[in-house]
């Protein structure tokens, strides 16, 4: 929660596009550490026929 | 001539690939909307499913279809699951939104010209807690309670004193953009002192009433609405749950009086979800999203920022940006560019515009399914 205090404070204080591409890259880092869904296109096209 | 057993990336690959880069924004991004959710492949997987095809006009085993002996034991699992989630008499599991469960529990209630009193919409209310633009501020004559400037918590002697001058016949209890628990027997004390029924849309904080880590609004309110896609993480309809004597009512509103066919793929899924909302695993997961709301909160807090009524109790907090060189608007677009998704919202007191606002609502990060016992 603090880093994405950090996110959120740095975005909304420099709000250069340098600094949003920054923070975009280490969300996108972040985000990835915790996958919401295993093979992620899969499972959300593909629902309950097993495609 | 469409093959019915291909699969979506040849039948329709541009719908495909859209689908395909809104799961990549939701993966790779910080997804803060309060009233948004991940739901797990298994709700998915059962609004996904061939349930879709099913007319089912009526109630489990009063339809005015046949084949409906399947739909029937979905729906009446949604119905089991729902009352014993929540501990409540009687439920409808057809609304098809939120919106809608609120139209049919105030109609089973009231009769348009009535007076409705609720949460005003720039306080942290909702649309359909009596505003102008909405059915519910057009079909009923709609008065509002607000929150205190100092606090930016609700004033019950506010709503006491207004509901003794208006005498409504609805009294709504909850918002969209309150991060308090609400005095649901505060609101039940002035609803009876003034003869109205009280109803409470607990659509924001479902997942934690049912997760035991907020009070129930249940034991209180004549009629309880929500919808399943917020913190009860479901899919996207609604549920309106009552007391048995109004049941009746309440299922007559939502079937013939505001909607057709019930979407029986939806309820699948939101029994499916209502399940997982029975599971010990679902306490840890509501537990740790107010945990980190909290956190988020404290931290934004350290940091500068003034969150209204100075904290949360729950998975959303409104943060003030009045103190700061940008509007919520600015700063939901300037989020957004770096994957960090909120909304723009009014607060109390406003000198913005709707479409501008000086708050931005955010929660927890959503302590995503798969991980929601870590703490983030």
């Amino acid at each position: 929660m603090l880093k994405v205090a950090d996110f959120i404070d740095t975005v909304l204080k420099k709000k250069d596009d340098a600094t949003i591409a920054r923070v975009n890259a280490e969300v996108r880092e972040l985000a990835e550490q915790f996958p919401l869904y295993a093979a992620p296109v899969r499972a959300a096209v593909a629902g309950a026929h097993g495609r | 001539m469409t093959d019915r057993r291909a699969p979506l990336a040849q039948v329709d690959p541009t719908i495909y690939q859209l689908i395909r880069r809104e799961v990549e924004r939701q993966e790779h991004g910080l997804e803060l909307i309060a009233s948004e959710n991940f739901v797990s492949v298994a709700v998915l997987e059962a609004m996904g499913s061939a349930l879709t095809n099913k007319y089912a006009e009526g109630l489990p085993r009063k339809r005015y279809y046949g084949g409906c002996e399947v739909v029937d034991e979905v729906e009446q699992l949604a119905i089991d699951r729902a009352t014993s989630l929540f501990k409540a008499e009687h439920a409808n599991v057809q609304p098809h939104s939120g919106a809608q469960a609120n139209m049919a529990a105030y109609l089973a209630v009231a009769k348009p010209g009535d007076t409705l009193l609720g949460l005003a919409l720039p306080h942290g209310g909702h649309l359909t807690h009596g505003a102008p633009v909405n059915f519910s501020g057009t079909l009923f004559r709609a008065t509002h309670y607000g929150v205190r400037e100092d606090t930016g918590r609700i004033d019950y002697d506010q709503v006491r004193e207004i509901a003794r001058r208006e005498r409504p016949r609805l009294l709504i209890g909850g918002g969209s953009a309150y991060a308090r628990i609400i005095d649901f027997a505060a609101l039940r004390s002035i609803a009876d002192e003034v003869g109205a029924i009280f109803i409470v849309d607990m659509a924001h904080f479902a997942g934690l009433v049912a997760a035991g880590v907020h009070p129930s609004p249940v034991p209180h309110a004549q009629i309880v609405t929500t919808t399943t896609h917020k913190t009860l993480r479901g899919p996207r309809g609604g549920l309106i749950l009552s007391l048995e004597a109004l049941g009746k009512d309440v299922d007559k509103q939502v079937f013939p009086g505001l909607q057709g066919g019930p979407l029986e793929h939806v309820i699948a899924a939101k029994a499916v979800a209502l399940g997982e909302a029975l599971t010990p695993e679902f306490k840890v997961y509501a537990r740790q999203v107010v945990k980190n709301a909290q956190a988020l909160a404290a931290a934004l807090m350290e940091r500068g920022y003034a969150i209204v009524s100075g904290g949360t109790d729950t998975h959303l907090m409104l943060v003030d940006l009045r103190a700061t060189n940008v509007t919520g608007k600015e700063a939901q677009e300037l989020l957004d560019r770096a994957a960090i998704t909120v909304n723009k919202n009014t607060i109390p007191g406003d000198p913005q515009k709707a479409f501008v606002t000086s708050g931005a609502s955010a929660r927890r990060r959503c302590s995503r399914w798969r991980t929601s016992s870590t703490p983030s």
